[in-house]
């Protein structure tokens, strides 16, 4: 059986979400329509960029602490 | 056959659909109240999945979220990729603890569980009325998605009264017929129709609108409206929104049972993880959709759609909700419009039918079984939740008709009652030596904060002359605080009973338990 990495627990999965749900609200620090990536605003790329890698790390969190990790 | 004809014969073709669905459901059910509500705990990975999914995604979803978009931009973007997130990773940490210990001491309704902790009756009986206080909030939003739905696809021929009347009917037909088996069944087929559905409506209207891909999107919203492309809500109403719609709305009643419904805590962690991308690749579609309204409502189609027709249907519906509906029937072929529209129709009623099975569920086993008429046969307790589901259905719809405003609003207002459950859940869901929160500071914690949720919100509060705050948002976020301060202090002052501390050992017992 895959072994699962010790720091790949609930307590720790929670503590991550708390710090990562604090970036969304950087959008304040530069909140302006100007073109940018994709021609999509400064705000709007951040938080489609910040959702990607959020989703990403619950998904591959997810895989390691049920059982699919190396 | 005329364009509407066509649209409103595709939307009854599927609510037979639906119903024959709730008929099957009903010749398997067992006539035992774990059957009916929670499947017999026997949820296979895609039936939890889904009828999370399609359950937490309603009319809310495949309507207002549109209109917001429209109107506010990609401010709801950037709340709603926060929320829907957290609301997956809020499953998949709190739904196994809840499976576990629901499980182990037989429990079916959020009411059995913060009873049992706190071993308090009167927490049973607050926790089941709140509930269902506060969801009659989403029964509304549902009531009028449907009515605007099939009043669009109709063009008014069944005017919007007598259409959320039809099909609140058509899912209390097929809830009657199946149970809470009728509805996971049926959510499954509805949580894939209106997610294929979102998607095709958005490629076909954003190639028709804006032909030249996303960045011309872009670059056209900020010609028309550049404020649409910046965040244009306050903090606290971004923070409230983030915590109502993500923790809130997974612990009201049409959602926690789902908890209860997985075969093995694998199962519903799996489904979380499912539940996170669907709800939020969801509002990708919604966005492309939402933003080609935005430029349509400020240059006009000609022929089609005059400039400023999202005044316009806020002079007739109440609220900007209508545009999706509009836009589908206006833009699309009429068969294709009638899918779409049909999967409009599922979004909302996947959510109506969770709410009235689960609320008739806590009605009767937490109030009418426990207090009112102990002792009766299962079939009878049956029976009696099947009322209720019709009472709660055109309370529903009588609200409905009084077309309260923009369905983001209505919904706000059940999600920040069902925040204020989060100070009682998590003292019996996280293992713990020390009792931080008893049975007195959960009790007043609970009432002052639902009370608040409720009030401090303008259309509650601002009604009676309540000071309110500027959204149902920040009044979710405000109270739950305010509750927790309570909960706290109180349970400083008053000491739990022996009862209470044996029975927190014993769920320590279950959730350390490999």
């Amino acid at each position: 059986m895959p072994e699962r990495p010790s720091f790949i627990n609930d307590k720790n999965l929670a503590i991550l979400a708390v710090i990562l749900w604090i970036f969304p609200f950087a959008v304040y620090l530069f909140n302006t329509p100007e073109p940018s990536v994709l021609h999509m605003s400064k705000p709007f790329a951040y938080s489609v960029a910040w959702w990607i890698i959020v989703l990403l790390l619950f998904v591959i969190w997810a895989y390691y602490d049920l059982g699919g990790g190396e | 056959m005329e364009a509407w004809q066509v649209a409103t014969t595709i939307i009854f073709l599927y609510s037979l659909l639906v119903i024959g669905i709730g008929a099957w459901a009903g010749k398997i059910m067992k006539k035992s109240m774990e059957d009916f509500y929670v499947l017999g705990r026997k949820g296979s990975t895609i039936v939890t999945f889904l009828a999370t999914a399609a359950t937490y995604h309603s009319a809310f979803a495949f309507l207002t979220s549109v209109a917001v978009f429209a109107t506010a931009g990609v401010t709801f973007w950037i709340a709603a990729s926060a929320w829907t997130v957290l609301a997956g990773i809020f499953m998949y940490l709190v739904g196994p603890r809840i499976w576990k210990i629901g499980k182990a001491r037989g429990h079916i309704t959020p009411a059995d569980m913060l009873s049992d902790f706190y071993d308090s009756k009167a927490i049973g009986v607050i926790t089941a009325i709140v509930m269902a206080l506060f969801i009659i909030a989403y029964i509304v939003v549902q009531a009028v998605g449907l009515g605007i739905i099939l009043d669009v696809a109709s063009q008014g021929h069944i005017p919007y009264q007598w259409a959320s009347l039809i099909l609140i009917l058509v899912a209390a037909v097929y809830l009657f017929l199946g149970g809470l088996r009728a509805a996971y069944w049926t959510d499954v087929l509805q949580g894939i129709w209106m997610y294929i559905g979102i998607f095709v409506a958005a490629l076909i209207i954003v190639g028709k609108l804006v032909p030249g891909g996303f960045a011309v999107l872009m670059d056209s919203v900020r010609a028309v409206n550049p404020k649409l492309l910046t965040m244009n809500w306050t903090p606290q109403k971004m923070l409230g929104a983030v915590l109502i719609y993500g923790p809130g709305l997974m612990l009201l009643q049409h959602l926690w049972i789902k908890y209860y419904i997985a075969k093995d805590e694998k199962i519903l962690k799996t489904s979380a993880v499912g539940t996170a991308i669907y709800l939020s690749t969801y509002y990708i579609a919604a966005a492309l959709i939402g933003l080609s309204a935005a430029v349509a409502n400020a240059k006009g189609i000609p022929g089609v759609l005059d400039a400023g027709f999202i005044s316009a249907l806020k002079a007739q519906y109440g609220s900007a909700d209508a545009v999706a509906a509009v836009m589908i029937y206006k833009l699309l072929h009429p068969v294709l419009a009638g899918f779409l529209l049909a999967g409009a129709t599922a979004a909302a009623m996947s959510t109506l039918d969770s709410f009235l099975g689960s609320t008739s569920m806590i009605l009767v086993r937490d109030i009418y079984q426990k207090h009112i008429k102990p002792g009766a046969d299962e079939g009878h307790y049956v029976l009696v939740s099947r009322v209720f589901m019709i009472i709660w259905a055109l309370i529903g719809w009588y609200f409905a008709l009084l077309k309260p405003g923009l369905i983001f609003n209505i919904a706000s207002i059940a999600c920040a009652g069902g925040l204020q459950f989060l100070p009682l859940l998590l003292p019996a869901i996280v293992p713990s030596t020390k009792r931080y929160i008893n049975r007195n500071g959960a009790l007043w914690g609970l009432i002052i904060g639902s009370f608040l949720a409720a009030f401090l919100s303008p259309q509650i509060g601002g009604k009676v002359g309540f000071p309110t705050v500027e959204h149902p948002a920040v009044a979710g976020f405000v109270a739950v605080i305010i509750n927790l301060i309570v909960a706290l202090v109180v349970s400083a002052i008053t000491k739990p009973s022996e009862k209470e501390l044996k029975v927190m050992e014993e769920y320590r017992e279950i959730l350390t338990k490999a």
